[in-house]
């Protein structure tokens, strides 16, 4: 019962969403739509259209282009976006309307076109060849500190694989810090290699978790290895300045002059205080010797 | 006071003989309870598990809303609290040029801190800084200073200042004298002049000192860095609720931040001297955790509308 | 001629009983204007204590502070109550030490107001807290760095010694009322005995009493200054403009003796009336207590030209703002009525012997101490309201402050208490030091200790 209601509210509710999105068009005029895609459907150009989807398009419509992103947008892969012409889809990304902002001046015409080849091949993947398992290895070299990726089929036969884009990371607390180049493309033996960076700052030793990984690549299914090396400057924390007697210090750690200056005062003021509240004593001690005399 | 100290020990002795019927510490997450290892959005599983919760009911959930508590629900979980994670010092870089005012951080702030809509840890401003500059939206957080005037002045060691940076209040120990919120020069801190929002639902929860909450009637509250998911190394919730790619957040001492939008981590120190960051009020020595980076390339330059600022 | 001397001692003591019977009349007194008095000022704190009920209740939102005026009347309460308070020091250490006689009638009044005034500040400033019932914390997790902590160690010090110096000087006049009220009750006589001390005059306890009054007269005089200082502190170790001033402590401590002395003359003037002790408390006293405030606002204008010339001549950013408000903007009425009517106008006035006269100095004591009132308020709150960065996405409220009537009716309560004690002391102990003045008088002390 509950399941069947919540299907219906899903429905409806998708329902309202397309009348939404039906009441508000957004016209493209006869000549911007016919405009003809002047970029090939070519992986390097899917990489770079690909690279400007998760740079800028990603926060609003989504990882999975579905719309679901932090602030909720358009859908780009529902079939609706996607009967659109090439022409018509360039013109919305070049002008953009309420939160989707125009793109002109940030973006080269060439960058959007491969944006809109981009987009195609999230539901259609039929321009390209099916993709291929590949399994990743890291050697590195210890003189000059490098880090060299072969990529090589999965099967026993390890053939290699040239012209495979790998990324290069850093393992950091909430992320991986890029270092080579945004692509590293494997050569003829199906290796890559990139010098390791200085000044990279590891843990307390020095020690740093180096990624290479294949990944959101057209022709080859996702795949990684991580090693570790003593390569970087050991981190230096400054524990022993936040653990200093300081004016902000925790009520243990009052700065030395502080506490002199202040017991100092109090000594000596109530010192004064005690001591003629004992003459009072002593008026009424003396008091009682006079009553009996 | 004792009465909701005894029931949040008896939550937690419940949850100890819960463990040793080899059931596992568990939690119902819940909106209340939200963290940021739980993902109250998650699409149900349709496995249901039997339940007793906290008001001795047994209740059916689904088991995609079942999380196991990793926090140590220890008594002295607190008193480890006011120490900050060895290893870490935590910064936050704010690019101007890319926030348009959507104001995502804010919400998630309020939602997740119990904060009223005019209870700010986290303050989106609409800056001018001279009669010709242009204006410019400016997310506004506790800046965490290394010199913290606030931390100087509490009398009781109610707020005070972590390892790791992160300045937090203990709204245990706060006495509520306000001195802070007098004392801090950035606006940042909020109190608690009612009763919090929503006392009623959060009343038995264990107070967590990494979140301040539940919050509680006559003591200051104030950004916490989200120092709950800063622990479970997860990004704060406004780094990650905002849609424009304006914060960094990060180590300084591996000299790494993570734009909380892109994923993409670079290296602060270039971030910082590339965009010549400059930090907020820096002429009064408090040192600042916060950086920012000027408003320039940007696609929507606000109106002013008053001319207060 | 021991005939005569005996005649003599015997005018003597028959003049002594006279001025003991005049200096304790009000003690026998039974009037129902007394009773109403109490009763009105009982009221008065009863309802105070009902709006601290209600604030307990609901919390500090009933007050009409927020985030940006984060302290309030309270607060410039407490620092008009401190500021009252500090009159003690000047009367009785600063005057006695520097061997000024004709203060002695008002040496007891003095002391009064500042052990009533420390009490109420110290309430106050608990009704101030968001978590009273936290109070104990201070005590358990003092931190000495905090400015607080440091007033806290001060008010209390101070209020310590002004007990003392209220109540050493009060024990031969104590002893003599155990002689005198032997109509009262018997828990009267009782308290009588208990504070007496068994004192006799014999000359060890006279010197005992001398020797402790000089040490606290003179350890009253650093610890009354830091006690304002330090209250001044409060504000001045912000940053924030308006407070981020190095002469704030000087500047409190002057205000502070400029109110003090105006409080003391309108609480002389109400107990010489109500009283009838126009013999002791003459119009020589209002013409001195005159020329001593005029003295004290003087220095007071000194510093009011230092705080506010100078930040206005330079204009700095973030200072600016504050200033202007002052000067010209929303407060600018409320400032320039305080600065004339409770500074400027009563230094021209009191140049002019006639108006030293007791009515006239009444008037402008109360415009001054109602002024000072003011003043701390406008300390207070204009910096509050004007922080570095701008106001915005709180309710349009936010950037005022206008305190609500239950904060009102606190703030008067704690002044109510303060008049509440006062008048019931004066039921209770002579007001006028009856030994002291004896003694300046030329009465010997066997007079004094026998009759």
């Amino acid at each position: 019962m509950v399941k069947i209601t919540l299907l219906i509210s899903i429905i409806l509710l998708t329902c309202t969403q397309n009348a939404k999105s039906q009441v508000k068009p957004w016209p493209v005029s006869a000549e911007d739509a016919g405009k003809i895609n002047p970029i090939p459907v070519e992986l390097k150009n899917l990489g770079i259209g690909r690279n400007i989807f998760t740079r800028t398009c990603v926060a609003c419509h989504g990882a999975k282009a579905d719309g679901k992103g932090l602030i909720p947008s358009a859908s780009l892969i529902d079939e609706t976006f996607q009967k659109q012409s090439d022409g018509s889809i360039f013109f919305k990304i070049n002008t953009g309307r309420d939160k989707m902002p125009p793109f002109k001046g940030m973006l080269k015409e060439d960058e959007i076109w491969s944006v809109v080849n981009y987009l195609r091949i999230l539901v259609n993947r039929s321009a390209l060849p099916p993709a291929k398992d590949v399994n990743l290895e890291i050697s590195t070299g210890e003189e000059i500190k490098s880090i060299t990726a072969y990529v090589h089929s999965a099967d026993s036969a390890k053939l290699p694989f040239p012209e495979v884009d790998v990324h290069f990371y850093i393992k950091r607390d909430f992320g991986l810090m890029r270092i080579g180049e945004l692509s590293n493309y494997t050569g003829a033996d199906g290796k890559v290699k990139v010098v390791f960076p200085e000044k990279i700052i590891g843990d307390k030793e020095g020690n740093v978790t180096v990624l290479a990984k294949v990944e959101d690549n057209f022709l080859y299914n996702n795949s990684e290895m991580a090693v570790e090396r003593k390569w970087g400057e050991q981190m230096v924390t400054e524990d022993e300045k936040f653990n200093q007697r300081a004016l902000w210090g925790s009520r243990d750690k009052s700065p030395v002059w502080l506490l002199l200056l202040a017991n100092g005062i109090i000594v000596g003021i109530w010192g004064v205080i005690f001591y003629v509240i004992y003459n009072l004593f002593r008026i009424k001690k003396t008091g009682k010797i006079f009553i009996k005399e | 006071m004792e009465d909701q100290e005894n029931s949040v020990k008896s939550r937690r002795r419940f949850l100890q003989k819960f463990g040793s019927l080899g059931l596992g510490a568990i939690a119902v997450s819940s909106a209340l309870t939200e963290s940021c290892s739980s993902n109250p959005k998650a699409p149900g599983s349709g496995k249901k598990i039997t339940l007793l919760n906290s008001k001795n009911e047994l209740v059916e959930v689904d088991s995609a809303y079942i999380s196991t508590l990793n926090k140590d629900l220890s008594p002295n979980h607190n008193s480890e609290s006011r120490n900050g994670l060895p290893g870490k010092k935590f910064v936050l870089v704010v690019d101007l040029g890319k926030c348009k005012n959507a104001r995502k951080c804010m919400d998630k702030c309020q939602a997740v801190h119990q904060l009223r809509p005019d209870q700010h840890h986290l303050n989106v401003l609409l800056m001018k800084d001279s009669e010709h500059t242009a204006p410019y939206y400016m997310p506004k957080h506790c800046q965490h200073c290394d010199n913290p005037p606030c931390v100087k002045v509490c009398p009781v060691d109610a707020t005070f200042k972590r390892t790791d940076g992160i300045v937090l209040i203990d709204n245990e120990r706060c006495i509520g004298c306000r001195f802070c919120i007098a004392a801090c020069p950035y606006s940042a801190r909020s109190f608690n002049w009612y009763e919090p929002k929503d006392a009623e639902k959060y009343k038995g929860v264990a107070y967590d000192i990494e979140k301040n909450v539940p919050q509680k009637k006559g003591t200051v509250t104030k950004c916490t860095f989200s120092a709950d998911c800063l622990r479970d190394g997860k990004l704060p919730y406004c780094v990650s609720a905002c849609p424009n790619g304006v914060y960094y957040f990060g180590n300084v001492y591996e000299d790494a931040v993570t734009n909380g939008t892109l994923g993409e981590t670079v290296s602060l120190n270039n971030l910082l001297a590339q965009n010549s960051a400059y930090r907020l009020l820096e002429d009064l020595g408090t040192a600042p955790s916060i950086y920012y980076l000027p408003p320039k390339d940007r696609t929507l330059i606000p109106e002013i509308e008053d001319t207060q600022s | 001629m021991t005939d005569l001397h005996r005649k003599e001692i015997e005018i003597k003591k028959e003049q002594f009983q006279e001025l003991v019977a005049e200096l304790h009349s009000p003690l026998n007194r039974t009037s129902s204007s007394f009773k109403i008095w109490i009763g009105f000022l009982l009221l008065l704190m009863g309802t105070a204590a009902f709006m601290y009920v209600r604030q307990l209740r609901f919390g500090l939102g009933t007050t009409d502070m927020r985030d940006i005026a984060s302290w309030g009347l309270y607060i410039a309460d407490f620092v008009f109550l401190i500021a009252v308070s500090l009159v003690g020091s000047l009367i009785t250490a600063i005057l006695k030490l520097s061997n000024i006689k004709w203060a002695t009638p008002l040496t007891r009044i003095s002391e009064i107001i500042a052990v009533a005034a420390l009490f109420s500040a110290l309430l106050i400033i608990v009704v101030d807290m968001g978590r009273p019932d936290r109070l104990w914390h201070i005590f358990v997790y003092g931190r000495l760095q905090s400015p607080i902590v440091w007033d806290i160690l001060v008010v209390n010090t101070y209020l310590v010694i002004s007990i003392l110096l209220l109540y050493i000087p009060l024990i031969p006049d104590i002893a003599l009322l155990r002689k005198t009220m032997g109509h009262k009750p018997k828990w009267q006589q009782k308290m009588y005995k208990i504070l007496s001390l068994g004192w006799q005059g014999t000359e060890d306890q006279v010197k005992v009493l001398n020797l402790s009054l000089k040490a606290l007269m003179v350890v009253i005089i650093p610890v009354a200054l830091s006690i304002h200082t330090v209250t001044s502190w409060l504000f001045a170790s912000t940053l924030r403009p308006g407070w981020d001033s190095t002469i704030f402590g000087p500047y409190f401590v002057a205000g502070a003796f400029m109110v003090g002395a105006a409080t003391v003359i309108v609480t002389m003037y109400i107990i010489r009336e109500a009283y009838n002790f126009k013999e002791y408390i003459t119009d020589e006293h209002f013409d001195l207590m005159g020329k001593l405030l005029v003295l004290t606002s003087l220095v007071y204008l000194y510093f009011n030209l230092n705080e506010f010339m100078v930040p206005a001549y330079k204009m700095k950013s973030g200072e600016s703002a504050h200033i202007l408000g002052l000067l010209v903007g929303d407060y600018s009425l409320m400032f320039w009525s305080v600065q004339i009517i409770g500074m400027i106008a009563p230094i021209f006035l009191m140049a002019f012997k006639p108006f030293r006269k007791p009515k006239p100095m009444l008037v402008i004591s109360v415009l001054i101490v109602i002024a000072a009132f003011l003043k701390r308020f406008l300390i207070v709150t204009p910096t509050l309201l004007h922080p570095f960065l701008p106001i915005q996405n709180y309710p349009e409220s936010y950037h005022h402050y206008n305190p609500t009537f239950s904060e009102m009716m606190i703030t008067v309560g704690s002044i109510a208490g303060i008049a509440l004690v006062i008048s019931i002391f004066t039921r209770l102990f002579p007001i006028i030091p009856v030994s002291e003045t004896a003694h300046e008088q030329g009465f010997p002390n066997e007079i004094i200790n026998n009759s």
